[in-house]
Parts: structure tokens; sequence; C-alpha cells
């Protein structure tokens, strides 16, 4: 699936994200408000001369209103249909993925951002699904 | 002439910063006490009344209401008089920044992951000072309140 995963905190949850389309992370970027942005978007920021479309944190809480907590930090990811801002609490670690092992989420684990589970040190950490995720910035 | 033409106006409405080509920009009015008529206001229209302008009345339109932004905590301070297609138009702003040389602003397309969930009124984003401002459009914002 990928070469490396890095682990993830927002708002009190573990989250993991495949290292392949993180691009930079950031320490809190001045966020600029725009006129006319769908709900699931915070506003943007600019990165390398680029302008950033920033995820909101209750997008990431899952649906939890309230759920995120301080954003220290924002992975700037390349997404098929360009770069996007994540804010997350901290970044953890970075680990090989030939460490843990993947596994599909089931109807059990369902969850609006996730699709899969790395299994790592006997700990499940979500695997944040992008696409999922650009999904919901509509609804 | 051609220095005039190649500056443009920056003011904010709700915290979110605009930039407007001095070919669209007619004048700036300060906003006050009996400037604006508010009997002829038409809020399902968008139109919050009329001012006068050069012995005519023209509509302020409420820009905040078409593009989604929040309502004023206070009176806004100013009137923008802009070229619409049928005429000038104002809208009100809460800041005027200034007239800045054109050269100050680097024209950037907006990211597709903003257009794809929206039907954004302006094409460009303009960064100015480190600060993207939206492109303002009178046209564009003309066919916003002619969708509804």
């Amino acid at each position: 699936m990928t070469a490396k995963v890095a682990l993830l905190n927002f708002g009190g949850r573990d989250y993991s994200l495949p290292v392949d389309g993180i691009r930079h992370i950031l320490q809190e970027p001045e966020l600029f408000p725009l006129a006319g942005l769908c709900k699931g978007l915070a506003g943007v920021f600019l990165f390398s001369g680029e302008i950033v479309p920033m995820v909101s944190g209750d997008i990431l809480a899952d649906g939890e209103t309230g759920g995120c907590g301080k954003n220290s930090y924002t992975i700037v990811y390349q997404s098929d249909y360009g770069s996007i801002g994540l804010p997350i609490e901290a970044a953890v670690r970075i680990v090989e993925s030939q460490d843990g092992s993947f596994r599909e989420a089931t109807a059990e684990d369902e969850s609006a951002v996730v699709s899969h589970f790395f299994q790592y040190r006997e700990h499940n950490y979500p695997v944040l699904d992008i696409e999922k995720l650009l999904t919901l910035l509509s609804i | 002439m051609r220095d005039m033409i190649d500056k443009k106006l920056v003011f904010r409405i709700a915290e979110v910063g605009f930039s407007l080509s001095l070919d669209d920009l007619v004048e700036i009015r300060e906003a006050g006490a009996g400037v604006l008529d508010r009997s002829a206001a038409d809020p399902e229209m968008g139109l919050l009344g009329l001012i006068s302008y050069r012995d005519e009345a023209i509509h302020a339109i409420n820009v905040r209401q078409r593009l989604g932004l929040p309502a004023p905590e206070s009176f806004e301070s100013a009137y923008v008089v802009v070229n619409g297609s049928d005429g000038v138009w104002a809208l009100p702003v809460d800041k005027v920044e200034g007239i800045f040389p054109a050269d100050q602003f680097r024209v950037c397309e907006v990211p597709l992951l903003l257009r794809m969930h929206s039907a954004l009124p302006y094409q460009t984003i303009q960064v100015w000072h480190r600060e993207p401002l939206v492109g303002f459009e009178p046209l564009a914002l003309e066919q916003v309140g002619a969708a509804r």
C-alpha cells in the first residue's frame, strides 16, 4: 500500500496516513477566510506561494462536533484534486508499513473518513481516506 | 490614465479581503446616517435599498447575503460604487484598505478543491502582501442574484 505510514493524533484520536502524499508538516499556518467556501473548509493558507484549502476540524472529528482539540500542526497533503491542509494535534511518528499490517474497515468500524486500519504494535490506527474526506466537504 | 487603471482597490467584508480593478470602480462613498434609503429594500432579491449617485438613485446590493458571509456586527463604513451590466450599483463594505499598484498583486487561479464543491462568483484569488484576496467581479456577483 505504501512504504511508510505517519501516525497522527487529532482531537485525542489516533489516525494514520500514508507518507507518500504528505508534502510538508507546518506549524500553525496563518489561515485566511474566503467567500463562498463549502462548510467543510475552514479557509485557505499559503504554502510555497500556493493557495491551499484547509479542512475544517469538525470533519476530521468524524461528525462529532466540538471533537477537535487544539490543532498545532497542519499536514499539507497532495490529493488527486490538489493540495489540501489537514489540521492535526501531533505527528506522533513515522513507521515502516512492513512493521504493521493493513486491514479493511468492517461495518462495525463504520466511519465517514476511514476505509482501512493500520495495525501496529497491537494498536489499530484508522487510515484517513482522503478521497472519502473530500466527498464529505460538499455535504 | 494607464497609471490609474493599473491599480486595485482593497476592501474587506466580514474579515474577507477583496480586490477590485479600478476599471470596475466608479467611486467610494462614505456610509452614514441617511445615505441608504431602505424604503426600496427587497431582501429576497438581496437589495438593501437605494443610495443617491449623481442626481439618480442606484441599488445597494447585499453582497454578504449573495456570498454567504455573516451579517455585520456594526454598520458598514463605506459604499463601493461599481460598474454593472446595466448601470452602476453599490455594495456596503466594512473597511477600505486603499488603492495599490497592480504589481503588488499576484493573480492565481482558484484551486480546484474550492471550485468543485460550490459555484463561486469569482475566478481568481489575488495574493497581496502574503494575503489571499477574492478577485471581486461585479458582473459575476450580479449573476448570483439573477440565479435566485
